[in-house]
């Protein structure tokens, strides 16, 4: 008997439909059949109306997309599953079925352009150290298909205008390239870079298994750190200042040290309650009794990697 | 069951009560804590901005100090199990690093050989302890509760650094079933509760918290329960000044994992120390 795979899928046409619906289809199960191969199959067997975006098939065009049980992929990667409900990324506006208008999104990706900003005329030839090109194959590999931004918390509160981790990585891609000429501090700290929640989610659902939170934010927060600006290589600073002091963090501390008297003082309603439920750490309290063994293996002389 | 405890920064100053209930659940367990003293930070998310080499430096003497013991590090801290996994597997991974490493640690009379393990109360509890002989130890089954689990990220993601599908295996689901209570189904469950943010960004990450919040109200849950001090503090601490931006008025207590195990063993109330939390803990009775 041929074993079957029951997908339901998400069904809605703006221009006639007033609500969308979901239609569930049969479909035979084939040997590493793809989340793709089971749309072809109902397109050209079952219901040509169905429309969904395939097109170069092999993980490079980023375009296709979807929820595949809530989570996004790639149709022309991800493998079947027995049952299967699909949907469209969420965040964009529907052109029909599993088919999403792009283009807002990309068009603020793409408010990078994707390409390194030198001097001209260039000198010729171009000496590029290899660290730095094996640096460059990581944010490259992005295919902007979106999957990092359909599960991101920060983009969810925010809005794609003011996080978007896609922009991001073409960031940190030309922040390590010795030849670009753009302040790409500036350029993150604009795009909201110490919005991003340290989560790991983009990562788990990245198709090309980007290590988004080391390469591209952790990355991207040195360049700030080491500039020294906003309120993000403040933040990281009195961070490191706070564990200096006393070898382990408290907020008060950090807080103290970031944001100043007066916004600290602004704090206090909260602070007196942390007080009355035995939760408030005092920024000016000891240091733990090993402090000068954190020093000596945090200090600046310990930073050679 | 023997460890070398080490509770994070937060469990020490923001949420003594997830040390305090720790220690009080282990007792009843059998579980021996041996606290790593002045084991200082972890280095969180923000250290390895500064250098990957310092954030390396300081989990390599927590990694050390526990090896000086002989016991595998108990943490009751999501960053700290990352933190610490994560650079124990680059340590063991790149000897040219370990070496590097351990000149820093030289200067402090330590040395660290890569034979540490690192775990979660939740996975002592799960696969060290497990869940039959806990069930046995269960003298107020939590019958009736509705509980809206909340992994928090770092005990979830990147499985390939922790070692174990903590949220795949609904491990967190499991456990509030032994203890007799009901696990609620809902999206928030893995997700972010925005503690990363709060300093830098303090409106964006109420937005996340009271994501979170309308997740677990919505499955009507009586409580949500969380492995991670860090996401206890997002979610009691700022609770209310985060559901209040959205107009909602219910409030959800938020219990640390240790509070839940323990109420179920039959400690009382106050030792749980619920009157520290700033959400008031309404589910006795229930």
């Amino acid at each position: 008997m041929v074993k079957e795979i029951t997908v339901s899928i998400f069904r809605y046409d703006p221009e006639s439909d007033k609500h969308p619906s979901y239609q569930t289809y049969s479909v035979p199960s084939k040997e590493r059949m793809l989340v793709g191969d089971v749309l072809e199959y109902i397109h050209e067997n079952l219901d040509g109306s169905l429309a969904y975006r395939w097109e170069c098939r092999m993980r490079l065009c980023g375009g296709c997309t979807i929820l595949i049980n809530g989570k996004p992929g790639l149709i022309c990667r991800e493998q079947a599953e027995p049952s299967m409900t699909l949907e469209p990324l969420p965040f964009l506006p529907i052109v029909r079925d599993l088919v999403v208008d792009r283009k807002s999104l990309l068009d603020k990706i793409y408010s990078v352009p994707p390409l390194t900003r030198q001097k001209s005329p260039v000198r010729l030839p171009e000496p590029i150290a290899h660290e730095v090109i094996l640096g460059l194959r990581v944010p490259r590999q992005c295919v902007q298909c979106l999957a990092c931004v359909a599960v991101c918390p920060a983009t969810e509160v925010l809005t794609a205008d003011l996080f978007l981790p896609p922009k991001l990585i073409q960031i940190a891609g030309f922040a390590i390239d010795d030849r670009d000429t753009v302040d790409r501090v500036q350029e993150s700290e604009e795009s909201n870079l110490f919005d991003c929640a340290c989560c790991h989610a983009c990562e788990e659902v990245c198709p090309h298994e980007i290590n988004i939170s080391e390469k591209v934010i952790t990355a991207l927060r040195n360049k700030t750190y080491e500039h020294g600006i906003g309120r993000g290589g403040r933040y990281i600073k009195a961070f490191y200042d706070t564990l200096q002091a006393k070898g382990k963090v408290n907020a008060s501390g950090i807080l103290l040290r970031s944001q100043g008297y007066l916004r600290a003082i602004m704090k206090a309603p909260q602070g007196i309650r942390l007080i009355a439920r035995g939760k408030f750490v005092s920024p000016f309290g000891k240091p733990i009794p090993d402090i000068e063994d954190i020093r000596t293996i945090i200090g600046p002389t310990e930073q050679e990697k | 069951m023997k460890y070398a405890y080490y509770p994070g920064c937060a469990a020490k100053g923001s949420t003594p009560e997830a040390d305090f209930t720790t220690r009080l659940v282990a007792q009843t367990l059998g579980i021996e804590l041996l606290e790593l003293q002045n084991s200082g930070c972890c280095g969180a998310k923000e250290i390895r901005v500064v250098s990957r080499r310092l954030d390396l430096n300081l989990n390599a003497r927590i990694l050390s100090l526990a090896q000086g013991l002989g016991l595998d590090i108990l943490t009751i801290c999501n960053t700290c199990l990352l933190n610490l996994n994560q650079a124990n597997n680059q340590l063991k991974a790149e000897p040219e690093t370990l070496q590097k490493v351990n000149k820093s640690l030289s200067k402090i009379g330590l040395s660290y050989d890569g034979s540490t393990n690192v775990k979660h109360l939740l996975h002592v509890l799960l696969t060290d302890l497990g869940l039959d002989r806990l069930k046995q130890s269960v003298k107020t089954p939590l019958t009736g509760l509705k509980v809206a689990p909340f992994y928090g990220c770092h005990i979830v993601r990147p499985v390939k650094d922790l070692g174990f599908d903590v949220a795949k295996t609904e491990s967190l689901e499991a456990l509030v079933r032994t203890l007799h209570a009901h696990p609620v189904e809902y999206p928030g469950r893995t997700k972010c509760c925005g503690f990363y943010v709060l300093m830098p960004n303090e409106a964006a990450a109420s937005g996340m918290i009271a994501h979170r919040l309308e997740e677990a109200l919505k499955a009507d849950a009586d409580c949500i329960v969380t492995p991670c001090p860090l996401c206890h503090v997002a979610l009691d601490m700022f609770q209310e000044q985060a559901l209040g931006k959205v107009g909602i008025r219910r409030t959800i207590p938020v219990l640390h994992l240790p509070q839940l195990v323990g109420l179920a063993l039959g400690i009382s109330e106050k030792n749980l120390q619920f009157s520290r939390h700033l959400v008031r803990v309404n589910i006795l009775g229930k």
